[in-house]
């Protein structure tokens, strides 16, 4: 395993910056995409090649084609074409229907939906050139069950679904697979500002009882982008201690 | 550009993308039927014709492309939106293609400074 050029946005932090060291410790030299935190970007990096992996600082901002495609190219020049693509880079900007603003609404789809969509469009042709390709889109429990005040986030989370399975068709053909992730509550940034009210609201919805960990959501992400997936494709994958159970 | 040099060109591609043997690539050949291409070939054909002559193909204008001299004409629309509509009257159409980008210059420019110091 391993060997293999990796992209992964929102790679400072979380999820992403997790996914990026498991994919790193499997081999791969990736490319860490950051939106704004460069300092955050590098320390992935220097957490990567500190086990003595390659890793690569990258900003990019996914809602605009143009920034993608900078970042792509930036890749390209220092290893070649992109072979493995993570869409992990999210935002939220929670409220309920009634009180969501235009650009409340905008700003998430934009990034969370937009932003994937740009990213898969950018890394296909290479991967149809290469006839080999892991694409893996982080969504969200949130997409399939949804979430009082996250109608913005739900809604482009629950696009993915459709993205990853119309892709997933669309390129299998050249031995490319396209999945999805769809953790649960995990212990991020995103998930430190809750009430603690809420959090044990949540924990009581999770079978497991217990918030995840970036790294269980890694795990997964770095399996369907392991040659030892080459079967597996148009999967929604829930990393959520069960929480989404029937969805 | 001529109509022999797109269809050279275009040839090319069909080997590489394609993997056909180039004698096999001719006007006629149906993409389809004779070089064996699904859709997912015809998009990387077209997108490595976009980089070759250094232009933008609509997706509306991929309707009814079945044949290599139909992606000729195409290109040669395209790059030269004079000849469009005389597909077949090659060189002998230049000097007028010369003067036409100044007022359909949008899709041509890319490829227009390069294919005028050719000429010059």
């Amino acid at each position: 395993m391993g060997g293999r050029v990796a992209l992964v946005t929102g790679a400072s932090r979380g999820i992403g910056r997790a996914v990026a060291m498991a994919l790193a410790a499997d081999g791969h030299r990736v490319a860490a995409c950051f939106g704004s935190d460069a300092g955050a970007g590098a320390e992935t990096c220097q957490a990567i090649e500190s086990t003595g992996g390659e890793a690569l600082a990258v900003q990019v901002d996914v809602s605009r084609p143009d920034s993608v495609d900078a970042a792509f190219a930036r890749v390209e020049e220092t290893w070649g074409k992109v072979e493995v693509l993570v869409s992990n880079a999210g935002i939220n900007r929670d409220g309920l229907v009634m009180r969501m603003g235009d650009d409340q609404w905008g700003e998430v789809l934009r990034t969370n939906l937009d932003g994937a969509f740009h990213l898969v469009r950018r890394a296909s042709p290479g991967m149809v050139r290469a006839r080999w390709g892991r694409i893996v889109l982080v969504g969200s429990v949130v997409g399939l069950s949804g979430s009082a005040g996250q109608a913005n986030y739900g809604a482009a989370k629950a696009g993915l679904i459709g993205l990853t399975r119309t892709v997933a068709r669309e390129l299998g053909s050249r031995g490319i697979t396209v999945n999805l992730v769809a953790p649960g509550p995990i212990v991020t940034a995103m998930t430190d500002t809750l009430s603690d009210e809420r959090r044990v609201q949540m924990t009581g919805q999770v079978p497991l009882g217990r918030f995840g960990t970036p790294e269980e959501v890694a795990a997964a992400v770095a399996f369907l982008c392991s040659d030892a997936a080459g079967y597996v494709s148009g999967a929604v994958l829930p990393v959520d201690g069960g929480m989404g159970m029937g969805h | 550009m001529d109509r022999a040099t797109v269809l050279e060109q275009l040839k090319e591609v069909a080997v590489d993308v394609l993997g056909v043997d180039p004698g096999i690539v001719s006007e006629t050949s149906s993409f389809k039927d004779d070089l064996d291409a699904d859709s997912l070939d015809l998009v990387e054909v077209v997108m490595a014709l976009e980089e070759r002559f250094s232009i933008s193909v609509p997706e509306d204008k991929l309707d009814g492309i079945t044949t290599v001299g139909e992606a000729v004409d195409l290109v040669l629309g395209i790059a030269d939106p004079a000849a469009d509509g005389a597909p077949a009257a090659g060189g002998s159409a230049d000097p007028a293609a010369d003067g036409a980008p100044a007022s359909d210059g949008e899709t041509a420019a890319a490829g227009e400074p390069a294919e005028s110091a050719d000429r010059a």
